[in-house]
């Protein structure tokens, strides 16, 4: 199966790489059980950063798209097609969006709104 | 007498092979390419105009003929040379091996002009799209388990060679094993950055690079079993004395990695069954 990356395109390089394997998935191009490159074989034919390719696999592992089994390589997750119908950054934009709403609505302004956030952000990361 | 005979017919042949066959057979190939394949219909494979490429070909044949005369001089030298020496004696050994190196120099050269060629092609491509198959590449897809296991059984055995058949210091031995551990180890490296390096033409077929990985992937497995055989020759020779066969040996060594470099090359790597489409002018809006 072929994955086919425009550097000139707007979209990230690495958003590009996961929703091309979603969908292979979806469209069965990609079974359950299929082993996938290596980040630095995948990177290296796209001629992209590895880290870009680093990023793309984190998300899809996050997403049950695909699985790591250590030395062996990476796989197809076996429920990838399930997962791959669920787009949790698009669920983040939905919720937030939600979030923002209900606090605008009941008066609170957009400065303390980023200033709550930042601070919860920075609560979860220390 | 006999082995002076001998190792004249092997010359000769080293001579031949190596700087008339050979060569031969790369114009050929070339000329098929700029004759099927020309620059009007196939631009992305001409990133400089043809008469560069007529140049180079031009300049290849001639440095070949100048060794192939060198080749026979050397012979004459050798003729003269080995008339004095008394026989059973090993006369001028390294003779082979260092007209071999200097055979190996155009085609060296041809392999610079190559990874140059790729470099202009790369800088050339204009497409923003970057394509990539979405499989990964192992080891076993290329070889036979029994080949690199007969690679490893090989190399061990040398090195027992080596250390059982003290004919010399161990000194010797111990430089002979560490020369072939980095010898196998820059093997290991070209063989690793085949299997997962950067993918040097930009235009290149899934199935060609394929083929090429797989062809260099066993050549560097034949390497080393030739190496580890050639020292394992030379090392019985020396122990039983027949130290007048190496001059024979040597040639035939670079005779052998001659074919599997070159002629493998050309033979394997078929240019009929190259995919040429992707280097067409249409496919620049790719």
């Amino acid at each position: 199966m072929e994955i086919s990356i425009d550097i000139d395109d707007p979209v990230p390089l690495f958003t590009q790489l996961v929703t091309q394997v979603k969908q292979a998935v979806n469209q069965e191009k990609l079974a359950p059980g299929d082993a996938l490159p290596s980040i630095r074989q995948l990177a290296n034919d796209l001629t992209m950063n590895s880290k870009t390719v680093a990023k793309a696999y984190r998300i899809l592992e996050r997403d049950g798209v695909i699985q790591t089994r250590g030395y062996r390589g990476t796989f197809i997750h076996p429920e990838a097609k399930t997962n791959s119908t669920v787009d949790l950054n698009e669920w983040l934009h939905t919720t937030l969006n939600e979030t923002v709403s209900k606090l605008k609505a009941s008066g609170i302004t957009d400065s303390e709104i980023r200033i709550a956030f930042s601070q919860v952000m920075n609560n979860n990361h220390n | 007498m006999l082995d002076n005979l001998l190792f004249f017919l092997v010359f000769i042949s080293q001579i031949l092979l190596i700087s008339y066959y050979f060569p031969q057979k790369v114009k050929r190939r070339t000329r098929f390419v700029f004759d099927n394949y020309p620059p009007k219909s196939y631009p992305k494979l001409y990133p400089k105009p043809l008469a560069a490429y007529e140049k180079g070909l031009r300049n290849f044949m001639a440095i070949n003929h100048l060794i192939l005369v060198l080749g026979f001089v050397l012979l004459a030298f050798y003729a003269m040379l080995s008339a004095e020496h008394p026989a059973n004696k090993k006369v001028a050994e390294g003779l082979p091996i260092f007209f071999g190196l200097c055979q190996f120099i155009p085609f060296f050269l041809m392999e610079i002009s190559g990874f140059k060629q790729v470099k202009l092609m790369r800088a050339a491509n204009v497409s923003s799209t970057r394509k990539a198959e979405l499989s990964p590449r192992h080891l076993f897809d290329f070889v036979s388990p029994a080949l690199v296991i007969a690679t490893a059984v090989i190399y061990l055995a040398f090195i027992l060679v080596e250390l059982l058949l003290k004919e010399f210091s161990s000194g010797d031995a111990l430089v002979r094993i560490s020369a072939t551990i980095l010898c196998n180890l820059l093997l290991g490296g070209i063989l690793y950055w085949n299997l997962y390096g950067k993918k040097l033409d930009p235009y290149q077929s899934y199935q060609d690079r394929n083929r090429q990985i797989g062809f260099t992937i066993r050549s560097m497995f034949y390497i080393s079993i030739a190496l580890s055989l050639y020292l394992m020759v030379l090392k019985t020779i020396a122990v039983f004395h027949l130290e007048y066969l190496e001059v024979i040996l040597n040639s035939l060594y670079f005779q052998l990695i001659g074919a599997f470099s070159i002629f493998t090359t050309l033979r394997i790597l078929d240019v009929r069954d190259i995919n040429f489409d992707v280097y067409k002018k249409q496919d620049n809006a790719n």
